[in-house]
């Protein structure tokens, strides 16, 4: 009896004190924030989107390396000679067409870590949230403004300039050949054999071939040398070698990769081209 | 009234118009209420002004979608189930007098009407249940008759002292016993006043209603958490919709009965001040809403309670002290009458 008493007193005291509680909840101010109308104030360096401010862009791919996720594709071509990009707000030269920039914000796990390695500061997260989408290609955030056209144009010119180079250098081996068999042929006689021209004309060509001579002389030394020096490692230390080994092969591979990447953008982009048309 | 068919029609239904109404606003009430306490906002977007058309939208939804019978299901007693459950609580309304001038029928055993038409309500939670073909309808089903049967009791007994006051079952006139304001000078002459036992007594009445209602913390049967929906599981569409209704209704019901029996009905709180058929109606509906929203407001402060402690508290608690209650009143009766 007493405790049916006791229990029941107990029973509304603790809901009555439950429905004080409510009751000041009711009038205390609601902690929503109404999403659209109003927004939370975001941290300082909140990490919700990555921008690429292309006109700092040097193309060095340090971002893309840094990436644990690989979710940055960069693209670039070499810019020919008589192009110049300018330069970065930061002073440094730019020498590479950035042809692609892509970021899959899909993959992008928000670490940052594309951000501190950039040398010019160009790659930044920026506060922007609202970005989700239907699609997920729409996530991934072309940053360059190279039309298809442009990046072909570039990528020819370079292959031109490339091909002019070589053309040249060729020409180049060609003469010093070419210089050097005739140096073989009269030996001591250099400058008597072109005294019959004029003076200056005659000096010249001394001083030409004198250069060449000296210049094959130099390459026969460095070549003797290299042999000699390539021997000597390879008796030296397998490890290193191994390792030199290493690195060239690791070259390799990513100038491979380098190769294959540009001609499948390439491919991609003919494909586009075609299927526009 | 003596008029043409189309008017007693009309005048007939009035309680279904004021159902209807007031359960899209309760359950836009019941939102707003859940989210404030829980120091949210609530519905907000719908209708402009915080989300005031949000109930109607849903109804529109629910109109709208497909009315699913499960394979193994009693075809007919599935259908069947959401309209028995509405018509025993719309059909309880047509003893309750809504104001001086308003009642749906003058049966003179009025209140012995409403609790044995409310019990139509567990048939039909049963039959939803059982037809389903489904274990959680059916555990759902199975705690509501043993619910609703054993808070039958203490509702009936705390009614009970309330008809040793009136000495009428005639809810009409229980109203008009409580008009004016004699007691203490100033307030009014409700029964809940009429002794220190009435107040224990509306508060068994209430604990008990809110278990008939099937409300938090008395919702076992539905039980979102452990048994789905209870008996609600299968139901989609209107006829969950029906349900709903049901619910809204029945808490409606259970207050106004609350309202009638404790709180002078459609008298005006202010003795001849406010008073006549319309104030009635409008001091009636205000007294049920308080209670309805009190009702909401402790289904956002206590948790539901476990089947054991449902029984332990009606029949070691609830019923013991209703009883020993109805003998206090019947000797204040004797002392003091």
């Amino acid at each position: 009896m007493v405790k049916l008493l006791n229990d029941t007193y107990t029973t509304f005291r603790t809901i009555f004190t439950g429905m004080g509680i409510t009751w000041r909840h009711l009038f205390t101010k609601s902690v929503t924030v109404q999403y659209p109308a109003q927004r939370d104030v975001l941290p300082e360096r909140v990490r919700l989107k990555l921008d690429v401010n292309m006109d700092d862009c040097i193309g060095c791919r340090l971002c893309e390396r840094a990436c644990p996720v690989d979710c940055i594709t960069i693209g670039t071509t070499k810019s020919t000679d008589d192009d110049d990009l300018g330069e970065t707000s930061t002073g440094h030269k730019k020498k590479l067409w950035v042809d692609q920039f892509d970021i899959d914000m899909a993959k992008c796990c928000y670490c940052e870590l594309c951000v501190h390695p950039c040398p010019t500061d160009c790659i930044t997260m920026v506060e922007d949230y609202e970005y989700s989408s239907y699609d997920r290609n729409d996530l991934i955030l072309s940053f360059s403004d190279m039309t298809p056209e442009q990046i072909e144009e570039v990528q020819a010119k370079l292959e031109r300039e490339e091909e002019e180079k070589r053309k040249k250098k060729e020409e180049a081996r060609a003469a010093k050949e070419k210089a050097k068999a005739e140096g073989g042929k009269d030996d001591a006689g250099g400058g008597a054999a072109s005294s019959g021209d004029t003076d200056a004309d005659a000096e010249k060509a001394a001083r030409r071939a004198e250069r060449e001579a000296k210049r094959a002389a130099r390459k026969a030394e460095r070549e003797g040398k290299d042999a000699g020096e390539s021997s000597g490692a390879a008796g030296e230390s397998g490890g290193s070698a191994a390792k030199s080994d290493d690195t060239d092969a690791d070259k390799e591979a990513r100038r491979a990769e380098r190769e294959a990447k540009r001609a499948a953008r390439k491919a991609e982009r003919e494909a586009k081209k075609k299927s526009e048309e | 009234m003596s008029s043409g068919p189309l008017v007693v029609f009309v005048f007939s239904i009035i309680p279904l118009k004021i159902i209807l109404v007031y359960a899209l606003f309760a359950i836009w009430l019941e939102r707003k209420v859940a989210g404030h306490m829980q120091d949210r906002l609530g519905p907000m977007e719908t209708g402009g002004w915080h989300g005031w058309a949000q109930t109607i939208a849903d109804l529109l939804k629910m109109i709208q979608k497909e009315d699913i019978v499960p394979a193994k299901a009693d075809r007919f007693l599935f259908k069947m189930a959401p309209f028995i459950a509405f018509a025993a609580s719309y059909g309880a309304f047509v003893a309750i007098p809504l104001s001086s001038g308003y009642i749906g029928s003058m049966i003179d055993v009025g209140v012995f009407y409403i609790v044995a038409i409310t019990s139509l309500l567990s048939v039909s939670i049963i039959m939803a249940g059982w037809a389903s073909n489904n274990k959680w309808s059916l555990l759902g089903a199975m705690r509501t008759a043993a619910q609703t049967v054993s808070y039958e009791v203490p509702t009936v007994v705390t009614i009970l002292s309330v008809i040793i006051v009136t000495g009428t079952l005639n809810l009409m006139e229980v109203t008009e016993l409580q008009s004016g304001n004699g007691f203490l000078g100033f307030l009014p002459n409700w029964i809940i006043f009429h002794s220190p036992f009435m107040i224990l007594a509306f508060f068994l009445f209430f604990i008990a209603a809110l278990a008939e209602s099937h409300r938090v913390p008395f919702d076992l049967p539905e039980s979102e958490s452990e048994l789905v929906g209870g008996y609600q599981t299968e139901y989609s569409g209107m006829r969950w919709g029906l349900f709903m209704l049901t619910e809204y209704a029945d808490m409606l019901l259970l207050s106004l009965v609350g309202a009638t029996l404790f709180f002078g009905g459609w008298n005006s709180p202010f003795g001849s001040f406010m008073d006549g058929p319309l104030w009635g109606a409008f001091w009636m509906l205000l007294k049920g809403m308080v209670l309805v929203f009190v009702m909401m407001w402790l289904r956002w402060t206590l948790p539901r309670l476990r089947v054991d402690q449902l029984m332990n508290l009606c029949w070691k608690y609830l019923i013991p002290l209703s009883f020993v209650n109805l003998v206090l009143i019947a000797f204040w009766e004797m002392i003091f009458k």
